[in-house]
Formats: C-alpha cells, sequence, structure tokens
C-alpha cells in the first residue's frame, strides 16, 4: 500500500518536474511553471519521508526581510558586475524562491583576510559562501563551538528535502560533508562527476612532436627524450615550466606522482596516513628533477614563475610543456599563441609512470567534494527557514538546471533532453568570453552551494585536445591515494597546524635546493632526520586518528 | 614631598593661565592619540591570551608568555632575526644617504629647467605600486630578462637572480633606493631650499671653493633635518614591511629573505592566529623602542639635535 | 640662490664635477623613467604581441587603444575615481589642519607640558596594538564601512607631525611673541604667521600625505563592504591580481579563451597613477619659494 503510493508520488513528481521545465521556456507561463515546480518538491518530500509540515511548502515563499550572504565575487563575474545581485542569475533565483538577498564581497585576492576581520567583529552575515572545512582555523566543528555558524541537522531535516534526498543517493558525500560528532554544516560544493575532478594534468606542443616525429611521452624516460628534443631542436630555453609559485599546481605535480610520491598525506596501500616528502620516492623524484634542471630541460627561473610568465614562455617558444588546466590554461594559450603561430597546438599527457604501459599509480584528481565554496549558515541569522530554503532550492531539480544552465529559453534550450547553451552564452552578442557570460546567468561554471553537472564542461571544452582531458588526465589509480577530508579535533588543531606549518615551511625551501643543486641529494637523509624533529611523528599520529573517525563516520 | 607637590601644582595652574590657548589647540590632536593609537594599544594584550574573537579581548583566556615561548623556540627564529637586521641595515646604509647625495646633487645644478626635469622624473617611481614594482623585478631578474641581458654584455653569464638568496638583499636594497631615492629627497631639498643665500656669499668671499661651502654651510644648514631622520629611520630598523617580501621571496630564497614581518604574515595571519602575531608585533615592538632610545641618546651626546 | 651668486671663475674641479653631475643625473633620470615609460607603452599594446614579447621594449607594439577601452568602461573606475577624490580632498584638508595644530604645539618653548605630550606622540611611532585591535576600535566607534573609516584614523602621521614640527620650530621666536605682545592669539598666530611661512613644508606635507592617501588601500579593504564605495586603489588591485586568483578559486578553470589581459593591467596601472602624477609639477614650484623663509629668518 505505503509502496505504491511511493511509487505514484514519484511518477507525479517526474511529471510535474518535467512540465516545470517545459514551461519555463515562455515567460508567461512563468508563474505557473515555478508553482508547479514548487508542486513537484513538496511531492518529493513526501516521498523521502519528511515531516508532514514540510509537505505544505512550495516556492516561491512569501516574502520577508532580505537575507545577506558573503561570498567571493569571482573575477569573470566581477569583470561585468559590481555585485552578484545584479547579475541575472541571482535575480532568477531571488524570483524562484522569492528571497530577496543582499550581498556582500571581500576584494578579489582579500577573502581570507576580510573573513579574518569578519569573524574578529562577531558582526556577520547571515549565510557566509567560503571554505570552512579547511579554512576556518580548527576546522568546522570548532566553528560550530565558536558559535560562528549552526549545526545544520535539524535544519535539513525540517527544511530541506532536496539535500537530503542527494545525501540519502550519495552515501559517500553524505560522510564527507559530516563532521566526525556527526554535524552537517554546510550547503556544499559537490563535483557531480569524476571528469570533473580531473581538470589539471600536463601538456605539450603538438605541432612540435609531430615536426621532431615523436609520441607524446608516457614515461619518465620518454619525457627526458622529448624535452631533450625541445631543448636541442626546438630552441626551446625552458622546455617544462609550470606555475610553481600556485600551491595548487604542487599538489598536483604529475611528475611526482610517477615516482609513487606525494608532498603532503597521502593514503597508503596500508589503509593509513603517510607524508610523501620524506620517503624514498620523493628523493627519487628530486634525484630526477636536479638531474634535468643540471641538462636544462626545467625552466631554470622555475621559483619565481607566476600564471603571466608561464603564459609568456609557453605561447612564445621558450617553453614547449608545462602543466594545468584545460580551460583556463590549455584553452587560453592556444588561443593566444594560433594568432602569431597558426600551428600551434597543445596536447594532453597522461600522468607518467617509470615503466612503460604501466598504469600509474598515483595522479591527480580531486574529491567530489573538497570543501570550497560551501555556504554556512551563521548564528547571526534570524530566519533559518528562509536561508535553508534559499539554499536547499538548487540541489532540487529546478534548482540544479538553474544553477548549472541559467534560465531556459534564454541561456539554454532543450535539444533532444540534453541542455544546450544558447548563443547567448556561446558567442555572445556583446562579445564577452564565455566564461564571462556563463558566469552572468550560472554558478555551475565556477563554484558555489550546488551540484555541478558535467553537462555544462562538455560545452565548455570546445577544442578537441581540450575534450579528451578528462580521459587522458583521468589515467591512474590516484583516487585511491587521495587524503580524504579528515579533521583534527578542535583540541588537536592548534598543534597539528604548528607542527605541519614548520614542516611544509622547511620542505618547500630544501625541495627547492635539491632541485637547483644548492643543496646535496646526499644530505636527504639530514633533511628527513629533521622533519622527524619537527614532531612529524605526532602529526602523523594526528592525522591517523582523524582517518580512523572518518572511516567510522 | 608635599611641598614639592604643591610647587608642581603652582607651576602647573600657572602654566595653564598662561598657555590655555595652546592646550586647547592641540587637545583635538591629543584626542586623536588616544582614541586611534592609545585605546587599540589596549587590545594588544591578546599577545599574553589565546585570543578567540567571539569571548573578546577581555573574555579570552590568559595564557602568559606561552606565545613569546613559542616564537623563541621556532627553529627560525635565529635566522628571522638575522635577516630582519641585516636587511634593514643595509636598507639603512644604501637608503639613507642617497637622497641626500641626490638632493645635494641637485641643489648644484645650474639650470633651473634640467633641475626641475630630474626632479620630477627622479620621484617617479614612488607612485608605481608595489605589485607592478615587484612583477617587473621579477621579469627583468628572469634568465632572459633585462638584469641578464645587461650581465651577458658586461661579460657574465646567465641566471636566474631572484632564485639565488646571496643575491636577494642587493636586489631588495637597490629596488628600495631606486624606488625611493627622489621622493626622499624632497625633504632634504625643502631644506637646502631654506639655506640663506647670503651664507653663500659671505662664504665666496671669504674664498671657499665649493666643497669647503658644503662643509660650512650647506652641510651644517641641514644636518639638524638629516639627524632626526636618521634616528626616525633607527627606530624603525624592525619594521621591516611584509608587503614587498611576500611578492618577492620564493622558497629558494628564504635563507637570506624570510623576515620576521614576512613570517607573522605567513604563520600568523594568513591561519588567522592572532595572537601569536601579535606577540611577534610586540617583541618587534620592543626591539624598536630600544633602538630609538639608544640613537637618541646617541645623538643627544654628540650633536644638538635630538627628539625629545 | 646660487645662480645670483656672484660671479667667479669656475676652477677645473668643479667644471668637471659639474660635467659629472649632468652626466650622473641623465643616467638616473633614464633608470628613473624607463620602467614607467614600459608601462606606458606596453599599455598601448596589443595584448596577444605583447605576450609573446621578450626583452626591452621602447614602442608599443602594434598600436592599440583597446585597453583604455575596455578599462573606462568598467563601471568601477569610474565610482572608484569619486571616492578616492572625496577621501583625497577631505582627507587632506583635515591632515594638515590636524598636523599643524599639533606641530604648532610642539614647536613652542616653555610649556609645561610639551614634553610628556611629544613622548606620547612618539611613542606610538613603535608601539601600536597591532592590526585587530585597531580594526575593532574602528568597529567600535561605527568608523567601518564608511569613507570617514579611511579618513579620520589617519589625519596624523607621526613622522609628519615631527617633521612639521622641526620646519615650525625654524621659525624665530621674535616674530611669534611680538605677535602676542600686540595681543594674538595663538590660533591667530598660527594661521597669520606660521602657516604663511612655511608655504614650502607644507606643500611637502600635502605631497606626503596626498600620494598615501592615493595608495593606500589595506585598511579600505579590510573595513569597506559595500563595494559602491571602493576607492580606485581596490579596484586597480582587483585587476591586477585577477588573472593569479582565477585558476585558485574557481574549480575548473574560469579563465579562458579570452586574450590574455596584459595590457589591460598596463593600462589600468597608468589610469589610477597619472591624475596623481599630475599634481606634482603644481606644488612644486613652492619648494624654490621655501627660499623666502630663509631671507626672512634675519
Amino acid at each position: 500500500m505505503k509502496r505504491s503510493k511511493k511509487l505514484v508520488s514519484l511518477m507525479l513528481a517526474a511529471a510535474t518536474a518535467s512540465m516545470a521545465l517545459a514551461g519555463c521556456g515562455s515567460k508567461t507561463a512563468d508563474t505557473t511553471a515555478t508553482t508547479a515546480g514548487g508542486g513537484a518538491a513538496t511531492e518529493a518530500q513526501t516521498e523521502a519521508g519528511t515531516k508532514e509540515a514540510a509537505a505544505e511548502f512550495s516556492y516561491p515563499m512569501a516574502s520577508g526581510d532580505k537575507l545577506t550572504y558573503w561570498c567571493e565575487l569571482t573575477s569573470t563575474v566581477a569583470a561585468n558586475y559590481a555585485n552578484l545581485g545584479d547579475t541575472p542569475f541571482a535575480k532568477e533565483w531571488a524570483k524562484d524562491t522569492g528571497v530577496d538577498v543582499e550581498y556582500q564581497h571581500p576584494p578579489v585576492g582579500q577573502t581570507k583576510q576580510q573573513f579574518g576581520l569578519i569573524m574578529a567583529d562577531g558582526n556577520l552575515p547571515d549565510m557566509m559562501e567560503y571554505s570552512w572545512t579547511a579554512d576556518y582555523p580548527g576546522g568546522p566543528e570548532k566553528a560550530i563551538k565558536d558559535g560562528v555558524i549552526i549545526s545544520l541537522n535539524d535544519v535539513f531535516q525540517k527544511y530541506c528535502p532536496n539535500i537530503l534526498k542527494y545525501l540519502e543517493e550519495n552515501p559517500d558525500i553524505d560522510k564527507m560533508i559530516k563532521t566526525d560528532e556527526g554535524h552537517y554544516y554546510v550547503f556544499p560544493f559537490i563535483r557531480g562527476d569524476e571528469k570533473l575532478c580531473n581538470t589539471i594534468g600536463l601538456m605539450l606542443r603538438e605541432d612540435w612532436l609531430k615536426e621532431l616525429n615523436m609520441d607524446v611521452p608516457t614515461t619518465i624516460d620518454e619525457w627526458h627524450d622529448v624535452l631533450t628534443a625541445f631543448k636541442e631542436k626546438k630552441g626551446a630555453t625552458a622546455p617544462y615550466t609550470f606555475e610553481y609559485t600556485n600551491p595548487q599546481y604542487l599538489d598536483s605535480n604529475p611528475f611526482l606522482f610517477a615516482f609513487n610520491s606525494s608532498r603532503g598525506f597521502y593514503l597508503g596501500d596500508d589503509g593509513k596516513a603517510h607524508f610523501g616528502a620524506v620517503e624514498e620516492g620523493y628523493k627519487q623524484y628530486l634525484t630526477t628533477m636536479a638531474q634535468w634542471y643540471k641538462e636544462g630541460l626545467i625552466d631554470p627561473d622555475l621559483a619565481s614563475m607566476g600564471s603571466d610568465q608561464v603564459a609568456a614562455k609557453m605561447t612564445n617558444g621558450q617553453s614547449g610543456a608545462s602543466m594545468g588546466q584545460a580551460g583556463s590554461r590549455m584553452g587560453t594559450w592556444i588561443s593566444a599563441a594560433v594568432k602569431t603561430t597558426p600551428e600551434y597546438m597543445l596536447k594532453a599527457a597522461p600522468s607518467p609512470s617509470l615503466e612503460k604501459g604501466a598504469r600509474p599509480e598515483f595522479g591527480w584528481i580531486e574529491l567530489p567534494f573538497s570543501g570550497r565554496a560551501s555556504v554556512a549558515i551563521t548564528t547571526s541569522c534570524k530566519d533559518v527557514e528562509r536561508a535553508a530554503r534559499l539554499l536547499d532550492f538548487a540541489y532540487g531539480e529546478a534548482g540544479h538546471m538553474m544553477f548549472n544552465f541559467g534560465v531556459e529559453g534564454e541561456s539554454y534550450t532543450m535539444e533532444n533532453g540534453y541542455p544546450t547553451y544558447t548563443d547567448l552564452i556561446m558567442k555572445n552578442p556583446d562579445g564577452l568570453p564565455v566564461s564571462q557570460s556563463m558566469a552572468a546567468w550560472f554558478r555551475g561554471c565556477y563554484n558555489g552551494p550546488l551540484v555541478q553537472d558535467v553537462r555544462y564542461l562538455e560545452q565548455y571544452y570546445t577544442m578537441d585536445s581540450q575534450k579528451e582531458t578528462p580521459e587522458v588526465w583521468g589515467a591512474h589509480n590516484g583516487k585511491k591515494h587521495i587524503m580524504l577530508p579528515v579533521t583534527p579535533t578542535s583540541d588537536e588543531s592548534k598543534e597539528f597546524s604548528t607542527i605541519m606549518n614548520e614542516i611544509n615551511t622547511y620542505r618547500d625551501e630544501m625541495t627547492l635546493k635539491f632541485i637547483f643543486g644548492t643543496e646535496s641529494l646526499d644530505n636527504f637523509d639530514t633533511y628527513v632526520t629533521n622533519i622527524k624533529n619537527m614532531n612529524l611523528e605526532e602529526a602523523l599520529d594526528i592525522e591517523n586518528a582523524a582517518l580512523d573517525r572518518y572511516n567510522s563516520r | 614631598m608635599n611641598k614639592e607637590k604643591s610647587s608642581f601644582r603652582y607651576r602647573a595652574a600657572k602654566d595653564w593661565k598662561r598657555n590655555r590657548s595652546l592646550y586647547l589647540l592641540v587637545l583635538p590632536v591629543l584626542i586623536f592619540y588616544i582614541m586611534f593609537h592609545y585605546k587599540p594599544m589596549y587590545g594588544a594584550i591578546i599577545a599574553f591570551k589565546d585570543y578567540t574573537p567571539r569571548l573578546g579581548v577581555n573574555g579570552s583566556p590568559w595564557v602568559g608568555l606561552e606565545n613569546f615561548n613559542r616564537f623563541f623556540k621556532s627553529i627560525y627564529f635565529v635566522r628571522l632575526i638575522k635577516n630582519t637586521i641585516l636587511l634593514s641595515l643595509y636598507n639603512l646604509i644604501f637608503g639613507f644617504p642617497a637622497p641626500i647625495i641626490l638632493a645635494l646633487l641637485l641643489n648644484e645644478v645650474r639650470s633651473k629647467k634640467f633641475k626641475s626635469v630630474a626632479q620630477t622624473i627622479t620621484y617617479l617611481p614612488h607612485f608605481i605600486s608595489l605589485i607592478v614594482v615587484t612583477g617587473m623585478l621579477t621579469n627583468f631578474a628572469m634568465t632572459s630578462g633585462l638584469f641578464n641581458d645587461i650581465i651577458v654584455m658586461l661579460g657574465g653569464s646567465r641566471s636566474a637572480l631572484l632564485q639565488n638568496p646571496k643575491l636577494y638583499r642587493t636586489i631588495y636594497v637597490a629596488s628600495s633606493v631606486w624606488q625611493e631615492i627622489g621622493w626622499s629627497s624632497i625633504i632634504y631639498l625643502s631644506a637646502l631650499a631654506g639655506v640663506d643665500s647670503q651664507l653663500y656669499e659671505a662664504a665666496q668671499i671669504d674664498g671657499a671653493g665649493k666643497w669647503k661651502q658644503l662643509l660650512n654651510v650647506t652641510m651644517p644648514a641641514i644636518a639638524p633635518t638629516i639627524i632626526i631622520m636618521l634616528i626616525l629611520k633607527i627606530g624603525g630598523l624592525m619594521n621591516m614591511g611584509y608587503e614587498k617580501t611576500i611578492l618577492l621571496y620564493n622558497p629558494a630564497t628564504y635563507d637570506t629573505a624570510d623576515i620576521i614581518s614576512s613570517y607573522v604574515y605567513r604563520v600568523g595571519l594568513l591561519e588567522q592566529d592572532w595572537s601569536y602575531s601579535t606577540a611577534i608585533g610586540l617583541f618587534n615592538s620592543v626591539i624598536n623602542f630600544g633602538l630609538l632610545i639608544f640613537a637618541n641618546r646617541l645623538s643627544k651626546r654628540y650633536s644638538e639635535t635630538s627628539l625629545w | 640662490m646660487n645662480e645670483t651668486a656672484i660671479k667667479r671663475k669656475r676652477s677645473k674641479g668643479e667644471k668637471a664635477f659639474s660635467v659629472f653631475n649632468y652626466a650622473f643625473l641623465t643616467v638616473l633620470m633614464i633608470i628613473c623613467l624607463y620602467p614607467v615609460w614600459y608601462v606606458a607603452v606596453a599599455s598601448f599594446s596589443d595584448s596577444n604581441m605583447l605576450t609573446v614579447h621578450t626583452g626591452l621594449l621602447m614602442k608599443p607594439l602594434g598600436l592599440s587603444f583597446d585597453a583604455y577601452k575596455k578599462v573606462f568602461k568598467n563601471p568601477m573606475i569610474l565610482r572608484g575615481y569619486g571616492n578616492t577624490l572625496f577621501i583625497l580632498v577631505i582627507g587632506v584638508f583635515l591632515d594638515l589642519i590636524m598636523t599643524s595644530l599639533g606641530a604648532y604645539f610642539l614647536s613652542r618653548r616653555g610649556v609645561m607640558f610639551k614634553k610628556p605630550i611629544l613622548m606620547l606622540v612618539i611613542f606610538t611611532m613603535f608601539f601600536s596594538g597591532g592590526m585587530i585591535p585597531f580594526y575593532l576600535n574602528l568597529k567600535d566607534l561605527h568608523l567601518t564601512n564608511s569613507l570617514w573609516g579611511l579618513i579620520i584614523p589617519f589625519m596624523i602621521t607621526t613622522q609628519n607631525l615631527i617633521i612639521l614640527r622641526t620646519s615650525f620650530e625654524s621659525i624665530p621666536d621674535s616674530l611669534i611673541e611680538a605677535a602676542q605682545i600686540d595681543g594674538a592669539s595663538h590660533l591667530k598666530i598660527l594661521m597669520s604667521i606660521v602657516i604663511p611661512l612655511s608655504k614650502a613644508i607644507l606643500a611637502v606635507m600635502v605631497l606626503y600625505y596626498g600620494v598615501s592617501i592615493w595608495n593606500s588601500w589595506f585598511w579600505a579593504s579590510a573595513i569597506i563592504r559595500d563595494r559602491q564605495m571602493y576607492p580606485l586603489q581596490i579596484i586597480l588591485r582587483e585587476i591586477l591580481v585577477q588573472n593569479d586568483t582565477s585558476s585558485m578559486t574557481t574549480g575548473v578553470g574560469a579563465a579562458d579563451q579570452e586574450a590574455i589581459g596584459m595590457s589591460i593591467k598596463y593600462a589600468t596601472i597608468m589610469v589610477a597613477t597619472i591624475p596623481i602624477l599630475c599634481v606634482y609639477p603644481f606644488l612644486q614650484k613652492h619648494f624654490t619659494k621655501g627660499t623666502m623663509v630663509g631671507a626672512v629668518k634675519e
């Protein structure tokens, strides 16, 4: 009896949802359509078995107080809008949910600093989008204990049918977004597909490879040959270069992964946390890099390379290989360089291995939940229900489409069941670059409290060499070794960060010295001893204890 | 005792009567200093606390000298102190006389137009923001950059200059001198403009050459300015800002580049460890103050000029 | 001044020095000018050509005004100009008044509490509460998220106060005492004797305060939450760091097939720097007038 009732309501939900999607196209049908969409959500709630009171709810909400929402204004939005609230995206969100929002933004690049000051003065906005998992000192549990943000367990139960449904269907993610004590604390940013986690990798000049009659290198030895050829035959003064000053790229360094190591913590085969930078693999990596550096295969200016300099070298032929994202790096460089070098083309190279044909054990992949750009409700929020309903919207059917594709009929149309971006996005009449027109209409193209849709990426990558990147860069078993988003307890967190700050500074410094040859690799053992003297064992114990707690969540 | 007190009271009353309007004039200034300097100074007690914003300055628990101990015990303590002192010392040795020399040279220029153009152009770098200056330095210091072009021209070989710890201080100090030489010379030029031309005429009549004039007329006239500026500079020795450092250094040059303020920025501010960073700041302040008193005492002993 | 001095024979040594002096200053000028020239030239260059260019840049690569068009299309720039101008005009005015008051007091002789007050002032140069206490104080005084919060707490820079005080001290006491005997109040003496005699140093003060206000950004970035109130420097900073931050703050690369906007950065630097550069020549002439002070000194 109960089962069949469920089934009926499910079908009803699906039908109304599709109606809602179809209806969104024409402006006149808008109001009815959104109400219908709300009806769908209601039905879904009953289906998920939430409280009876929630069943009466439907979007848009009755008007009420304006809520404040603090978040970073991403550069692609900032290029055209002074405030997120001015974008078509925010207007649509307010219209669909009936919740008016006042957005507050830190200056670009000053996020961490302004966050600290807001914490210091206690004058909190209602909602704050931040990387609470990693960047709140002491971790999310401490943020709750400090009285900064509220635990969301009750809130989810009462007001958030959409996210509850999503978490029920994705227990892995459910585990990631909780604290050890079992508290939900954010409306998370989730990458909805593995392809979206594989956006950084190696790339090199395809036109040079063809000219030299060489294949895309897959092993360290082959890379050595290719880079040597780039140097000797193509006159590259810095055959391999990358943005060394950007920590993101140090964490995702494929050449280090080739030696089954990592610069920080990784998950060993024994299921325990290990610190890569003191192990044999790290030494081998350093030996190889020092050799390459000596032979002039690595950018001699490596340590000071920022994005501008790498872009310059990659486009003017000083360098032939690099690493980075398929969008903001590969795509940008190709389109900048073809204007002066028409045959210029980059190709993605897989994470290298030591032996030919072996599938690399390590490699770069991001977790679906990285902790970034996730929204917490603060203790200052007076109308928690309004905030919760506003945020929960994005995890429902209609909200998902709106957050990833914008408004049907304007920013996308459904073609054979596939949401296809219109020319407003892809060939903007005002001449906006795709990234900017996308960012005006939806948030799925960067981040935010939503589940990112892979169909966005499929359309964002326009060049062939970009399109093949997820597959090429994903060819490894790195997923097994990526460290899970564990959090030390609030008691341990200070000790842990003190130890690790010291170790990391020392490691970064010595790594460069080893590579540049100013420090002989014979001293690697001394380096390891020094790190151990900085209480590495203690940090490892804390990390492993946190890992145990994570596993038993 | 009582007598002295009453005499103090008497003197104060007399002083008030005589200078009342003067004290009224300075009142806004006093209020300013109390509101925006002394009131926040009270907040520095968080250096001795484990400051949690929610508990407030007064509500946070005391931890005594823990934050200081943590700094003293840090393996970087010695290196940080050494780097800070050396860098600011070099900055003082090269950065302090440069604008004085420039001002004196400019003062000797006969062509008014040339002088005015030279002044205008040498102060230009001051207006370029630090981000741009360091960005250009990084570019020029690269193996393919302008500096290396010049080194090769002089018979040297190319290298990544900003990755060499031995060159870091040279680059840092030279660029600071470059950026501030013209701007800092303004104060001396202004002082030079105030020198009575009759003094020069008198010296010339006495048959004094340029060099003599410099020693006997110019230098004594601008000496007070120079000494005051020097005392201020010495008192600020430990106040090396972090901005330029964090824009210019990289792990390869930490050996010579990492200074107290950049360490505070990295470990303290970026990690929101407010108490720790306030403690290091306080430590810095104490050293600064000691240096200031030392410099002022020296100046008092060997010249008439002093800050107080 | 020297030029008006009695003509006399110049020795060989003096001639050699003169040649050296001109040569040295010319080289210094080139060194100081080139980077500015570089920025100017780069701002008129084609972005793509600029990206692939290495080495010295003497003239624009493919003259283009696109960068400037883009910069002025940005509505925030004008807004920023307005805000900065407001802070600059009001700020410099208040700064001068407050600094003069303080300097005048500290330059008077025979004032009983002068020394303790001077100590109080100097102490602040070497001791400060630090960033967080300062910020919390601003919040207590309701100066956050307001342009006044960028003016009032920064009215006096102690170093400038000391410089001005030293200069005021060199004004002969006889002048002031004479005015006092005539029954002039201290305010009147300050306004009608001290300030007119200190035009040169006050011009320097205008420059010092003006430039530091124009270039300051840190506290604006800390206390201003409303983007409509951003001063120009914050907007400049945002544009300068944009390329670097995009890859870190966003998941999948957000900047994309757009040409790398290097020339835009340079154009923004120009737009944010030129106005303050233009002020200097107007104030510069006051330096030569500074000689007047010396003449009155007798």
